[in-house]
């Protein structure tokens, strides 16, 4: 691979990796949701 | 347009449901009893087995509900008045669909061998119906929803929490920020999917647990290879509810798109109402759920012990469906917030 290509790879995990953490702190903080998604079921 | 769909298409009493048999002599009560079988309403004569191999492969691999087997020197054994056995297996992972073909399949067979007068009209069947209910052999209803139940859960709850996800930043306004970042919809659409298969997951695993706990359901087959499909039920339903989330302008029509999609899964997946006693057209509205295909691997790997060869199908179409959902969803991702 070449090295815009590994660069452009290397940007779309860090990227992903902002939003993955960004949408488990909304979850963490969300306490409510965060049960039902235990009693749901 | 629920109502007209529901309408016609749930039937409490199946028909037409795929039977295989096997002739083990070639005869002319053998004749009779196909024809009669044929001729109903309750069995359609999809395969003729060829031998016992194959009568069992149809069976667990869900391509018949019922299989029934003519043995050898049957016709000979009934003219003798031996009262020869007439060999019926039944799939009852499906209780309901097992249950009424079951009781009707003596009646049936009387009054064609009566007709075609290769029996005495007589009050006593001059045979007997051996009736075997595999893979649920007490007819127990918890075999069936349990397992049922996993996929409508998760349906229901996958739907929404991605359904919710874009619409909620629009209206948070904190969708102002993220387009203003340099993420594609791509990165966004992972960022917002994966951690929500986790959740899915844990959910999938307390059902399972408490349903082997508590109700005792077995696991016959691999548990890994129910974990892997349960994983991508998750994400195809993540998906499908994510593109509701992009094509929504607000959290209502979210949830109201969740619930147009929700109910279909519900009543023509299988779960409520025997899937094969459903109008063809309806089959085919069901084939594009993907809780049908779910309902089928989990039931078959939980009862059946069914491994990958005879899930393909219903693995393949669940991927299919998630990529559908996905491609559309990142086209309509709106990069702007008009």
């Amino acid at each position: 691979m070449s090295a815009a290509g590994t660069m452009a790879s290397r940007g779309f995990w860090l990227r992903t990796r902002a939003m993955l953490i960004k949408e488990f702190i909304q979850l963490k903080r969300d306490r409510m949701s965060f049960g039902m998604i235990i009693m749901i079921p | 347009m629920q109502l007209i769909l529901f309408g016609y298409a749930i039937n409490t009493t199946p028909r037409d449901l795929p039977t295989a048999v096997l002739l083990q002599e070639t005869s002319d009560v053998g004749r009779s009893i196909l024809a009669a079988l044929q001729n109903t309403r309750y069995f359609k004569v999809t395969h003729i087995a060829h031998n016992a191999v194959e009568f069992d492969r149809l069976l667990a691999s869900g391509t018949v509900l019922f299989a029934v087997e003519i043995p050898a020197n049957f016709e000979r054994a009934l003219r003798r008045g031996d009262r020869p056995a007439l060999l019926i297996a039944a799939d009852a992972t499906d209780p309901v669909a097992a249950g009424s073909a079951l009781g009707a399949l003596g009646t049936i067979v009387t009054t064609a061998l009566r007709n075609d007068h290769a029996i005495p009209d007589t009050t006593a069947p001059p045979f007997e119906v051996r009736a075997h209910a595999r893979y649920n052999p007490a007819a127990s209803t918890a075999l069936n929803i349990v397992p049922g139940l996993v996929g409508t859960i998760l349906t229901m709850t996958m739907l929404i929490f991605t359904a919710l996800s874009v619409t909620r930043e629009i209206e948070r306004g904190t969708m102002e920020s993220l387009l203003s970042m340099p993420i594609t919809p791509v990165e966004i659409m992972l960022g917002k999917i994966v951690p929500y298969v986790i959740v899915g997951f844990v959910q999938a695993a307390l059902i399972i647990g408490v349903g082997v706990l508590l109700f005792r359901v077995p696991i016959l087959g691999n548990l890994a290879l129910l974990a892997l499909l349960s994983t991508l039920f998750i994400t195809t339903n993540l998906s499908i509810g994510y593109t509701f989330s992009t094509i929504a302008q607000n959290q209502l029509q979210a949830m109201q798109m969740s619930m147009m999609f929700f109910l279909p899964n519900i009543l023509l997946s299988g779960f409520m109402f025997p899937f094969a006693g459903m109008p063809n057209w309806a089959q085919w509205v069901g084939e594009a759920l993907p809780l049908t295909h779910f309902i089928r691997i989990v039931r078959a790997i939980m009862l059946k012990g069914s491994t990958i060869e005879d899930l393909r199908y219903d693995a393949l179409i669940l991927g299919i469906l998630m990529l559908i959902a996905m491609a559309i969803a990142v086209t309509r991702f709106r990069r702007t917030l008009d």
